[in-house]
């Protein structure tokens, strides 16, 4: 009896396992299942205006107003594409965005980094101002300080040197106009100001944080100096947080068109989308505005083109790091 | 003992070794931030006049300040209710954008696709492309869910909620989120991406010894993903803040731009100060309310 009772108690210990597992299995499909439908709206409202850039930049004219026509056209054709591309000067506007993006992004990585490291690692005096500075730089509108920046830029001194050299030129200052000139984007970048830098300097300051000083400390065990740290340890360990903020800032250069408007208006892709509407206007002289937009979309879709296909690249880098830094857990 | 000597002195030659970290930044700023801020502080307190010989510059006190504050009377109601958009947007964006991290850092088919999908409100938020896209007719009505035409129409739905008893507060949050799911999707993107790379940095040896010792997938939540995720995820509280201020879309910033644009230098720096104080303040409690929690914890 007391066998049998033990054997029924075994019994119905296995069933419940069995159970649990059949429970948990059916709970991961349940919400793969769940996940699935909640991506796919989530997507289609993020794609949306996307698709309708791609309806819109391949359907002729003629049929822009054709209420039969809700996405896919009639026939398809490559004129509003070649309109897009011709009224934006393309070639020259979208080389001179990639060497501004690529140069001031890896720039801006650059000495972000090095300021962030040390704000995060080192108690220096000056340090808690600095840090208001940072937030400062953050939160600051950038209306409030185009105009002097503008101006910054119209007479460049060279960091006040060309205004030192003054008594020796009879009284007028040394200066040099950047307005037009690609440098103007790139050199505030150089010394971490560029777009946003306040915010690529404060991800960096907290990825930082996160991270174990017991890999800085074995250097300085070893007798590595501060900066041979940091190019030899940290940065090889930050891959995930460089390659964020890289492509933050990345399209960040890519897409401004505040700053780019002000100083370098000729030579900007942005400011060359936002002008083809004028340009259709001034070339054609019609102001069909059914036209306006399909050559507008197709820009749209020419502007993003070139920036997520870079992402798709870069996405391979979003790698697990800890699992190479040897420090677990 | 000679291995401790050594510590002593790294960490005491640290305090110098900092600055030169830290100064190609601090020229950068000097020339390209406080300077024009100055500047700034300066305009607002003068009346500039564009002459042919240049720019001159007239001292007018706090004139331009007692325009923007008490004769204008659109800009104190608007600097308010941008502080009451945050308590609604600021949550919501989080909550959304942890969730959505979380989902695309599990492993299942397609998720490169989905991130790519998710990277795309990264590019239009801002620039030209979300002025295209909002400026056009019919990709605006899609847009707001307020518009006419608006798919995501629930104001029925509303009612109902409201008279089986639920609380008005609750179903405006709630109808909120669904009336405005389009603007915090796009408002999310900054914060996915880097609660993503942040979700990336937690070993898995963490989780997998959790397991061991029974977690479940909830616990394990609340006890390791979020705690490793704390500095991310203040940084994503502190840019959200940030972000609702300086939205050109927001009322207050309009009115900065649009002063600035007719050329009135004068009202627009005074009302940029006087929003600038708000924004450092609200940002001052945001960092409080940080670092009580993070010694709490």
């Amino acid at each position: 009896m007391v066998r049998l009772k033990k054997r029924k108690i075994l019994f119905k210990k296995a069933d419940k396992r069995d159970l649990s597992r059949v429970s948990r299995r059916s709970k991961a499909v349940l919400w793969a299942v769940c996940r699935a439908i909640l991506m796919c709206g989530l997507s289609f409202v993020i794609l949306y205006p996307i698709l309708y850039m791609l309806s819109m930049s391949f359907r002729p004219i003629n049929q822009m107003a054709d209420p039969s026509i809700i996405w896919i056209p009639k026939s398809l054709t490559l004129e509003n594409m070649q309109r897009a591309i011709k009224y934006m000067s393309f070639k020259e506007t979208v080389t001179n965005t990639a060497i501004i993006t690529l140069v001031g992004t890896v720039l801006q990585i650059f000495s972000a980094s090095l300021a962030g490291y040390g704000m995060s690692r080192f108690k220096f005096k000056g340090r808690g101002v600095l840090f208001a500075l940072l937030i400062a730089t953050i939160i600051m509108p950038p209306q409030n300080i185009i105009i002097p920046l503008y101006r910054q830029f119209q007479n460049f001194d060279f960091f006040w040197i060309g205004r030192l050299l003054a008594p020796f030129r009879g009284g007028e200052a040394f200066t040099v106009s950047l307005i037009d000139n690609p440098i103007s984007m790139i050199l505030p970048a150089l010394f971490a100001n560029g777009i946003r830098s306040g915010l690529v300097i404060y991800i960096f300051m907290q990825f930082f944080k996160g991270m174990p000083e017991e890999l800085e400390e074995a250097a300085c065990v070893d007798g590595c100096g501060a900066f041979a740290t940091y190019f030899k340890i940290i940065m090889p360990n930050m891959m995930p947080a460089i390659v964020t903020v890289f492509v933050f800032s990345m399209v960040w250069y890519w897409t401004d068109f505040f700053y780019s408007a002000m100083l370098n208006p000729q030579t900007s892709l942005s400011v060359a989308l936002n002008g083809i509407g004028t340009q259709i206007a001034y070339d054609t002289k019609s102001t069909n505005p059914l036209e306006v937009q399909a050559v507008t979309q197709a820009g749209c879709l020419i502007f993003i083109a070139p920036i997520l296909t870079v992402y798709l690249f870069l996405q391979r880098l979003f790698v697990q790091s800890v699992e190479r830094s040897g420090i677990t857990g | 003992m000679a291995k401790k000597k050594k510590f002593k002195s790294y960490y005491r030659r640290k305090e110098y070794i900092g600055i030169w970290f830290v100064l190609p930044w601090v020229i950068g700023l000097a020339y390209f931030f406080i300077y024009p801020i100055v500047f700034s502080i300066v305009n607002s307190f003068c009346q500039m006049d564009v002459t042919p010989a240049g720019y001159s510059f007239s001292f007018v006190g706090a004139k331009y300040y007692k325009n923007v504050l008490f004769i204008d009377q659109r800009n104190l109601p608007n600097i308010l209710s941008s502080i009451g958009n945050l308590l609604y947007n600021v949550p919501m964006v989080l909550i959304f954008s942890l969730f959505v991290a979380v989902i695309l850092n599990q492993k299942f088919k397609g998720r490169i696709l989905l991130r790519a999908i998710f990277f795309l409100p990264i590019i239009t938020t801002g620039g030209v492309v979300m002025k295209i896209i909002t400026g056009d007719g019919v990709a605006q009505s899609m847009m707001n869910g307020t518009g006419g035409t608006a798919i995501f129409q629930v104001t029925s739905m509303e009612e109902m909620l409201l008279n089986s008893g639920i609380p008005q507060e609750i179903t405006t949050f709630i109808f909120q989120f669904i009336n405005n799911i389009f603007g915090l999707i796009w408002k999310s993107g900054i914060q996915i991406l880097l609660l993503l790379a942040g979700l990336q940095t937690i070993s898995p040896a963490m989780y997998e010894a959790a397991s061991i010792d029974g977690a479940t997938g909830w616990e394990k939540f609340w006890k390791i993903t979020l705690p490793t995720l704390y500095p991310v995820l203040s940084l994503a509280l502190v840019y959200t803040v940030i972000d609702s201020f300086v939205d050109t879309t927001n009322p207050v910033m309009n009115t900065i731009i649009s002063s600035a644009q007719s050329l009135n230098f004068g009202n627009s720096s005074a009302l940029c100060w006087v929003y600038f104080t708000v924004i450092a303040l609200v940002v001052g409690i945001v960092f409080l309310i940080i670092n009580k929690a993070s010694k709490n914890r």
